[in-house]
C-alpha cells in the first residue's frame, strides 16, 4: 500500500509554491504525480524528524523541499526503508508520562552529581595548582580592596609587629610555597573582619582587633584564615562557582528571560552551599590546630559570639563605648570571618541585620528562620559556636 | 486526506487565505503552536539536556526553534529554522571557554578582568554581524533563505561614533574630576550626613554621572543599531530598509520616560497619602515608631508597587519599541506592520511571569506559546507578491558569533 499525499513543492530558487501529489512508487522512487520534480530514490531524500504536528519536510538533493501535513503517508513511506524511520525523540515526546518521569529522574540525578561531584572536582583542581602559580595571584585583589574599601591601618607599629610575630608562630611548618604575611587595614564599611588571599596573605581589620579581648582570640581567628589558605579555598570557590554558573547557563539558557528567576535561585543555593562548605573546612582546620597546640577552643567560640552580637547592633560587643548616640558599626558584612572579599553586597545578610536593628532589641540569632540558612554564605553561627564550645579541653 | 491532516490548513497555492492583518488588507501572521504539544517537546529537551550535561542543548535549541518557526504562518505557509545542531554546539563550547577564562582572570586580576571586558567589547560589532548572519541564513520561508549582508566594515563604522562618544564622556568626566577634584568633594559633602556604611565613593558618583551624561545619546545609539541590522537584512532578493528616523526613537524614549515618571509620581503620591492617613489615624508617630506590622505592610506594598512600576514602564517601552522597529521594516513599497497594545501585552507579560514563578518554571511553555500567539496576531505584512521573490547568492559563515552572544546574554537582534 503506497499512500499518496497532498504536498507543496518549493524549489528553493523562487518563493512560488507548487501544489502537487506525491508518493513513493513500487520501485522506491519518490515522485510527483504532476512531474513537478525529477523522481528520486526515496532512500536518497532527507526526511526531517517529526516535530509535533508541523508539516513534514522532505528535502531533495539540490535543496528543493516537499512539505506535507500527511504524517500517515510519510510514516508509511518511511516504513519501507530498512531503518524504518524510527524517531525515538518524537516517541518520547508523545508519551507524556514517560517523558515527565524520565525528566524527573534525570534532573534529580544530575543535581545530585552537581551538588557532590562539583565540589570534589573543584577540590581536585585547586589542589593541583602549583603554589608558585598562586603566589602572584591575589595581590591585585588586595589593591582593589584598598581602592574600594580599606584605609590605612591605625594600629600602632609595635602592636602590628607583635601580632605578626604571633601569626608567624601559627603558620604551618610546610609552607607549600605560600607566602604567609599578615596585613592590617582599617575596615571602613567592611567593619570587623579578616580575609585570606590565595597566596597566603591574611588581612585583618582594625575593627576586628578592637573587638577581640585578648591575643589568643586573634590566634584562633588567624588559624581559621590559615585554614582557608591551606585548603586553597579561594581557588576551589572560583572553580565551583564558575562551574555552577556555566552549567546553569547551559542547562537553562534557553528558558528565556521570564524564567531567569527560577534559574538564579538554584545557582544561588549551590554557590552558598559551596561557600558554607569551605567555611566549615576552615573551622575544621582551626579546631584541629587549636587542639594540637593545647589552645582553648572556647576563644574562637567567644569571637564568633561577639561578632554576631556586634552585627546585630550591640556596640559593646564591637569593642566600642556603649553610647546611644554613636551608632555601632554593624556593617552589612559583619559575617564572621568571611573569605570572599569580592562581594560586600550580600542582600540576604544585610536584610537580616537591618530588620533586626529597626525593631529595637537585638533578636536572638537562634530565632532566624531556618530556611534562610540556605541562602547564607556561612554556616549557621550557633552550630559553629557549639563546635568550639567545650567545658574542658582534652589535651 | 487522512485523519492525520488538519483540515484547517490551507492548501491553495499562494492565495492569502490566512487572516487579514489587524488593520486592513495584507497578510496577517498567525501562530499555530499548542501548549500541550510544545510542553512535551520542552520537557524532553530539558531532561535530555540535563542528562547530557548540556550537550543536547544545541539540539534542543534547534528543535525548539523549528517548532516555533514552523508554527508561524504567513500567507498560507510556514517558516523554518535550518541550523545544524553541531554548529551551535561548537559555538557554545567556545563561548563556555571564554566565560571560564573571564571568570578566572577577573577574580584574581580584577583590573585585567576589566581590560579583558574592554577587549571583548571591541568584538561586539563583529559578533553582531556573525550572529545575525547565522540566524538569518538559517531562517527560511517557502524554502527561500533570509540573509544578512556581512559588511564588517560598515558594522565598525556604525559602532565607531557611539564608542567615541562613550569614551569621550568618560574621559571628560575623568579629566574634570582630576582637575577640580569635583567628584571627591561631592562625595565628601554627601558623606558628611551619611551614616557609616552608606558612604559614597568617588567611583559611585563617577558611574552615576556617566550614565546621566550618556542617557541623551541612548535613543540615537539604539536607532543606529536598529537601522544597521534592518538595512543589512533581506529575504531572498528582497532587501529590507528601516523606514523611520532618529527622531522617532527620541520620541519613544521620551514618552517612556514620561510614563515612567508619571508612575513614580503616582506611587509616591499613594505612599504619601497612605503614610499621612496612617499618621492621622495615630498608627505611626513622626519618628516612625510603632510601625511594627503596619510598617512591614507599607514596606511590602511599596516594594510591590515599585516592582509593578518597573514592570509596567518596561512593558510600555517594549511595546512601543517593538511597534516602532517591526512596523517600519520596509521592502520597497510594502512593509511590516506591528500593532501590539500596551494593556494586553503588559497583562500577558505579568501573568506569564507570575505563572512561571508559581509553577517553578513548568509553565514556561505555556507562557511562550501565549506570547507568540499574541505577537503574531498583531503583526502583518502589506500585500505583496511573495511568489516573485527569488533566492539570493549567499556566502558561508560560522556559528561562532551567534552562540557567544547567547551565552553573554547580549541582545543583538531586533
Amino acid at each position: 500500500m503506497n499512500p499518496s499525499a497532498e504536498a507543496h513543492y518549493f524549489d528553493g530558487q523562487s518563493a512560488r509554491p507548487v501544489a502537487t501529489t506525491v508518493r513513493v512508487d513500487e520501485i522506491g522512487h519518490f515522485r510527483s504525480a504532476e512531474d513537478v520534480f525529477v523522481p528520486i530514490l526515496f532512500r536518497d531524500v532527507t526526511v526531517h524528524s517529526r516535530i509535533g504536528d508541523l508539516p513534514r519536510r522532505i528535502e531533495l538533493p539540490g535543496g528543493a523541499v516537499v512539505e506535507t501535513f500527511d504524517h500517515f503517508a510519510v510514516d508509511a513511506w518511511l516504513a519501507t526503508l530498512p531503518r524504518g524511520g524510527a524517531n525515538p525523540i518524537h516517541r518520547l515526546e508523545r508519551n507524556l508520562p514517560l517523558a515527565l518521569a524520565a525528566t524527573a529522574i534525570v534532573a534529580a540525578f544530575a543535581i545530585a552529581s552537581i551538588v557532590w561531584g562539583l565540589p570534589w572536582l573543584s577540590h581536585a583542581i585547586a589542589a593541583r595548582i602549583p603554589p608558585e602559580a598562586v603566589r602572584t595571584l591575589g595581590e591585585e585583589s588586595l589593591d582593589a580592596l584598598d581602592r574600594v574599601a580599606f584605609a590605612e591601618s591605625e594600629l600602632e607599629a609595635d602592636r602590628q609587629q607583635e601580632l605578626r610575630r604571633r601569626f608567624q608562630s601559627l603558620v604551618p611548618a610546610e609552607r607549600e610555597g605560600f607566602d604567609y604575611r599578615l596585613f592590617f587595614r582599617k575596615g571602613e564599611w567592611i567593619g570587623p573582619n579578616a580575609f585570606a588571599l590565595p597566596n597566603g596573605t591574611v588581612v585583618v581589620t582594625d575593627e576586628l582587633v578592637a573587638l577581640l579581648h585578648d591575643d589568643q582570640e586573634l590566634e584562633a581567628v588567624l588559624l581559621h584564615e590559615i585554614g582557608h589558605v591551606v585548603g586553597r579555598h579561594s581557588l576551589e570557590l572560583l572553580v565551583s562557582q564558575t562551574g555552577v554558573a556555566a552549567l546553569v547557563a547551559t542547562l537553562l539558557g534557553d528558558v528565556g528571560t521570564a524564567g531567569a528567576l527560577a534559574v538564579a535561585l538554584p545557582q544561588l543555593l549551590l554557590e552558598t552551599r559551596f561557600s558554607r562548605a569551605v567555611e566549615t573546612e576552615a573551622d575544621d582546620y582551626a579546631l584541629a590546630e587549636m587542639r594540637s597546640r593545647g589552645m582553648d577552643t572556647n576563644h574562637f567560640a567567644n569571637v564568633l559570639e561577639r561578632m554576631e552580637a556586634c552585627a546585630y547592633g550591640d556596640p559593646v560587643a564591637c569593642g566600642l563605648p556603649p553610647a546611644e548616640e554613636s551608632e555601632a558599626n554593624p556593617s552589612e558584612e559583619a559575617e564572621p570571618l568571611s573569605d570572599e572579599p569580592d562581594e560586600p553586597d550580600d542582600p540576604e545578610e544585610s536584610e537580616e541585620s537591618e530588620e533586626s536593628q529597626e525593631s529595637g532589641d537585638p533578636p536572638d540569632p537562634a530565632d532566624t528562620p531556618g530556611w534562610l540558612d540556605y541562602l547564607n554564605s556561612h554556616p549557621a553561627t550557633p552550630e559553629r559556636i557549639a563546635r568550639f564550645r567545650t567545658t574542658e579541653n582534652d589535651d | 486526506m487522512t485523519e492525520a491532516n488538519d483540515p484547517s490548513q490551507t492548501f491553495g497555492g499562494s492565495a492569502p487565505t490566512s487572516p487579514a492583518s489587524p488593520t486592513g488588507p495584507g497578510f496577517g501572521f498567525r501562530f499555530h503552536g499548542k501548549t500541550a504539544e510544545y510542553f512535551r517537546i520542552w520537557i524532553v529537551n530539558f531532561g535530555l539536556t540535563i542528562a547530557t550535561l548540556g550537550i543536547y542543548s544545541a539540539w534542543a535549541k534547534v528543535r525548539t526553534r523549528k517548532y516555533l518557526y514552523g508554527n508561524t504562518e504567513l500567507a498560507g505557509h510556514r517558516f523554518d529554522y535550518t541550523a545544524r545542531p553541531i554548529d551551535i554546539l561548537k559555538g557554545r563550547l567556545v563561548a563556555l571557554v571564554m566565560v571560564a577564562l573571564y571568570y578566572g582572570v577577573s577574580t584574581f586580576f580584577p583590573t585585567a578582568g576589566i581590560a579583558l571586558l574592554a577587549v571583548l567589547a571591541l568584538f561586539v560589532p563583529f559578533l553582531i554581524v556573525t550572529s545575525m548572519s547565522f540566524q538569518l541564513r538559517n531562517t527560511t520561508y517557502r524554502n527561500i533563505r533570509f540573509r544578512f549582508v556581512r559588511d564588517f566594515a560598515a558594522a565598525y563604522r556604525t559602532a565607531a561614533t557611539p564608542i567615541v562618544i562613550l569614551l569621550g564622556v568618560a574621559g571628560l568626566l575623568y579629566l574634570a574630576n582630576e582637575f577640580s577634584g569635583g567628584l571627591d568633594w561631592l562625595a565628601d559633602s554627601a558623606n558628611a550626613e551619611a551614616e557609616d556604611g552608606e558612604e559614597l565613593t568617588a567611583l559611585d558618583l563617577f558611574v552615576a554621572f556617566f550614565f546621566f551624561a550618556i542617557y541623551p545619546f541612548v535613543p540615537w545609539f539604539d536607532f543606529l543599531r536598529v537601522r544597521f541590522v534592518v538595512d543589512h537584512s533581506q529575504f531572498g532578493d528582497l532587501e529590507a530598509r528601516f523606514g523611520e528616523t532618529v527622531g522617532s526613537f527620541y520620541w519613544l524614549y521620551f514618552a517612556s520616560f514620561c510614563v515612567g515618571m508619571g508612575m513614580i509620581l503616582m506611587l509616591a503620591l499613594a505612599f504619601g497619602i497612605g503614610a499621612a492617613s496612617m499618621g492621622a489615624a495615630g498608627l505611626i508617630t513622626e519618628d516612625g515608631e510603632g510601625m511594627g506590622a503596619f510598617g512591614a505592610l507599607i514596606v511590602f506594598l511599596l516594594v510591590l508597587g515599585y516592582v509593578g512600576l518597573i514592570f509596567a514602564a518596561s512593558a510600555y517601552f517594549r511595546v512601543r519599541q517593538r511597534n516602532l522597529v517591526y512596523g517600519n521594516i520596509r521592502f520597497g513599497d510594502v512593509g511590516l506592520n506591528s500593532h501590539l497594545e500596551f494593556g494586553r501585552y503588559a497583562w500577558i507579560t505579568l501573568t506569564n511571569f507570575l505563572a512561571i514563578v508559581l509553577s517553578l518554571g513548568l509553565l514556561v511553555p505555556w507562557a511562550t506559546i501565549r506570547m507568540a500567539r499574541y505577537t503574531a496576531s498583531r503583526t502583518s505584512l502589506d500585500p505583496v507578491d511573495l511568489d516573485s521573490v527569488v533566492a539570493s547568492i549567499d556566502d558561508a559563515s560560522s556559528a561562532l558569533g551567534d552562540e557567544i552572544g547567547e551565552i553573554f546574554d547580549l541582545d543583538f537582534g531586533l
